[in-house]
């Protein structure tokens, strides 16, 4: 009972999906600066596997944003990120080292939750319900507040474990 | 998948400039935080970092760009913009610090520290502001926490807390140097450098020096005691080594000489001279058992005033040190707590009649449950215990009428801090906050001033009481990002027990009789509080901040009139204003700050003690900047501070003077 509380405050809380690329632009600051707070951060090149639903407009939108965004390799720190894009009934036979979830792909995510947690590959999506469902680690939200969301069950299962002063100033499920 | 188009790469830019690998911080790196929640961080409410959106309690941040364009030379002269900071310019050097109210010279109501190191200085519980060990360039930010935060951080936090954070040299490069000249002669320079040591952290070294004449002055009972120049120098060394992945090791140390006019706590005109140094070490750690923080300082002050107690100069030896351990846990999801224990031993020698020391230990535990009852309630509570044995050890007088075993004294003070914080939505907020802190009698008072006659003698005793303050407040926040700003507004109730008064009491003796430090009484403070600002046009930023405040006192009928030099009632203005409006565009910026206050009584010194009531009429005064950044590396600056009137009546002391300053700065 309350777990489900928490969910439906969380949704509340974190509901608005941002829809313009300036917002997904800003939704992927957060998201990198975010990931630097791991305990054992990425580092090097890192192929992001944006995994989204050739069928469905949201995330094909989003997907095709975010390929633009990284397309000549997208630099932080000592990280460098590059894209490839993912359809979800490719997920098998997909090689990377980051997970972007791209929105509204539902239930069908549920098997990436799969795929991460056996390779521990991290996952990071702006929709929240997969991150309460459990199928994606992190989610962000940059607009018009930073708020990050954690599943903490999740995270564990795909290897990410972050420093306690990020833990402190987030929310976790 | 077609390309995207030119615009949305551009939106990469500042990611590419602005992401940085944060690792596993050894210590915490506001700046990786702040980049991250777009916000300003802060660890001054609770201990564990915080957004300052979601802290519980009534803060304001001052950044450093804040510090820039306020066109300030000082530390004071940026605080006198601030929301919620009450200031009072005593002499060209000396300006007094407050919140919400209680303002007097040597104020004492708020605690000040740098990196959380104590500057506060307890002989006579007040801030000497020009005596603090930092340069404006090397500050990250100002915190001011408003309402006691005695939980937190001890004794002496009752009407706030002034955090000063300067850059950790481990994340941050400053590079600077300026110099300065303006009118009363003022010429100022300063410089701040940083070098890397490889992977194994950074060094910072700065420093300063100011010269410059007092506004005038009264004609001087002894020649000796005013008419100097002021002076200011200090020195500083901030190296931060990283010990592994988790851990690091940050070390502090500084020295200032300064030597100045000032009103004393009496409110008689005085020259002071400070030597202060101190040392820190801190080893922070970000391990698997949450934010351990180990720290240990030591502080040094000489004050000595010249004109001292009945022609004998005054010089008080204060020093302080204190060990502190603490760690920051989140526990399960909605969990965060800090317990900390810390050990200080505090002592000052006695003056003018040496040979004595006034000392007290204290042990304190203390600890912060941060409770998110949701995403969007938190319910934050905070508890400290000190136990304080006081002593004194060293020669008594014949005659005297105490004896050392009299101080053996222990006192057992609890703090709190309770507040809930309930995001309604993206822009509101609303926070309920209830808070005790505790004043702590100053050594001067619990006997650190020992002067004696045959007729009669002043001195400082054991028995003072602390006084106890408490608060009770409502926050409403909105943020307006359609003015790319917010609303802040507050409603607080304060009650003081006990207040103390360096001499109001009398203590018989075999020789005659002693005047006393004595509790006369209890004040009480309403009021509310409205802050409104934005931004405009992306050139264009402004604020204002009124606030309505009612002091009232009960104090003792032989010091109602203020006789003892505490007089809030009197001094607290009922209305005060702050607006400023700011420009800038490519090269150029500058701002404007006007000052409101309406109308207050100001004690002043009568010959013996403070006790004549002197109207200060209300008054506006207007501060500003103009600065020019000639290329990446130089910039010059012109700014004027109470540009309003040549001179005008700010406190019961003498006018305040217009004052300008041309400042060329070089950053690398």
């Amino acid at each position: 009972m309350r777990s489900k509380l928490w969910a439906l405050l969380v949704s509340g809380a974190l509901m608005a999906l941002p829809a313009a690329a300036e917002d997904s632009a800003t939704t992927l600051l957060v998201a990198v600066r975010a990931l630097s707070f791991l305990q054992h951060p990425l580092q090097g090149e890192v192929i992001v596997g944006i995994v989204y639903q050739p069928g469905n407009a949201q995330s094909a939108l989003e997907a095709k944003q975010l390929d633009a965004m990284m397309e000549d390799g997208f630099r932080a720190g000592q990280l460098v990120l590059r894209p490839r894009l993912i359809a979800l009934d490719e997920l098998a036979n997909s090689n990377v080292g980051l997970y972007f979830l791209t929105s509204d792909l539902g239930h069908a995510a549920a098997a990436l939750a799969q795929l991460d947690r056996s390779r521990k590959i991290p996952c990071v999506t702006t929709d929240i319900v997969q991150v309460q469902d459990g199928n994606c680690a992190m989610g962000v939200r940059a607009l018009p507040r930073v708020q990050i969301l954690v599943n903490r069950a999740a995270a564990a299962a795909s290897g990410m474990t972050f420093s306690e002063a990020f833990r402190v100033m987030i929310t976790e499920l | 998948m077609p390309s995207t188009p030119k615009r949305y790469r551009l939106l990469l830019v500042p990611i590419v400039l602005c992401a940085q690998h944060a690792a596993r911080a050894q210590s915490i790196d506001y700046g990786a935080l702040e980049r991250l929640f777009q916000e300003p961080v802060t660890t001054s409410v609770t201990g564990s970092p915080q957004r300052v959106a979601d802290v519980p309690a009534n803060m304001q941040i001052i950044t450093a760009e804040d510090i820039r364009r306020s066109g300030a030379y000082d530390l004071a002269g940026v605080l006198q913009n601030a929301a919620g900071v009450d200031f009072q310019q005593w002499t060209d050097d000396q300006a007094e610090i407050s919140v919400r109210g209680y303002d007097q010279p040597y104020s004492q109501r708020v605690l000040v520290l740098i990196n959380g190191r104590q500057v506060y200085a307890d002989d006579y519980s007040f801030t000497p502001w020009s005596s603090l060990p930092v340069e404006l360039d090397a500050i990250r930010q100002i915190e001011i926490v408003k309402g006691p935060a005695s939980a937190l951080f001890g004794f002496n936090a009752v009407a706030g807390v002034i955090n000063i954070v300067t850059y950790n040299p481990l994340y941050d490069q400053v590079n600077s140097a300026s110099v300065s000249a303006g009118s009363q002669q003022l010429a100022q320079a300063s410089a701040i450098a940083t070098l890397p040591l490889g992977s194994a952290g950074a060094v910072r070294i700065s420093g300063g020096a100011r010269s410059n004449e007092d506004f005038p002055v009264p004609a001087p009972v002894n020649p000796d005691l005013v008419g100097h120049i002021n002076q200011r120098r200090d020195a500083n060394l901030d190296a931060a080594l990283r010990l592994n992945d988790s851990t690091s090791l940050r070390v502090e140390a500084s020295t200032t000489h300064v030597e100045q006019n000032e009103v004393n706590p009496v409110y008689q005109f005085d020259f002071e001279r400070f030597d202060t140094d101190s040392v820190k070490a801190q080893l922070s750690s970000d391990s698997d058992y949450g934010l351990l923080q180990v720290t240990a300082y030591s502080n040094r002050m000489d004050q000595s005033a010249g004109a001292g107690l009945a022609g004998q100069p005054l010089m008080f030896s204060d020093r302080i040190d204190v060990a502190q351990a603490e760690d920051v846990y989140k526990l399960g999801t909605s969990n965060t707590f800090r317990v900390a224990l810390e050990y200080r031993h505090e002592s000052d020698t006695t003056s003018p009649i040496t040979g004595a020391e006034i000392f007290y230990d204290v042990i304190s535990a203390s600890g912060m449950w941060n409770w998110q009852l949701s995403p969007v309630l938190t319910l934050t509570n905070a508890v400290r215990l000190d136990d304080l044995a006081l002593g004194r050890e060293g020669y008594t007088p014949p005659g005297y009428p105490l004896t050392n075993q009299d101080w053996d004294r222990r006192l057992h003070v609890p703090s709190f801090n309770s507040g809930l914080v309930w995001r309604l939505d993206d822009n509101d907020t609303l926070r309920l906050l209830a808070a005790r802190g505790t004043l702590l009698p100053n050594l001067v008072e619990l006997g650190a001033l020992l002067y004696q006659t045959p007729e009669f003698g002043v001195t400082g005793t054991p028995i003072q009481a602390p006084t106890g303050v408490e608060n009770y407040e409502l926050d409403w926040d909105r943020a307006l990002p359609q003015l790319q700003g917010q609303l802040r507004t507050a409603v607080f109730y304060q009650v003081s027990d006990g207040m103390t008064v360096l001499a109001g009491g009398v203590l018989p003796g075999p020789a005659g009789f002693y005047v006393t430090p004595e509790n006369i009484g209890d004040s009480s403070a309403s009021g509310a509080s409205v802050t409104l600002d934005g931004r405009l046009a992306d050139h264009w930023r402004w604020s204002t901040y009124l606030r309505y405040e009612r002091v009232r006192q009960t104090f003792s009928a032989a010091n109602a009139a203020g006789v003892g030099a505490v007089d809030p009632q009197d001094e607290t203005p009922v209305r005060l204003g702050k607006f400023n409006l700011g420009w800038n565009q490519g090269p150029w910026e500058s701002d404007a700050f006007l000052l409101y206050q309406s109308r207050t009584s100001g004690l002043s010194y009568n010959g013996l003690v403070a006790g004549t009531l002197i109207t200060v009429p209300a008054y506006a005064s207007v501060n500003a900047r103009i600065a020019h950044r000639i290329n990446t590396h130089l910039g010059l600056a012109l700014s004027g501070q109470n540009l309003l009137h040549q001179q005008q009546m700010q406190t019961s002391a003498e006018p305040v003077q217009r004052r300008w300053l041309a400042t060329i700065t070089a950053t690398l």
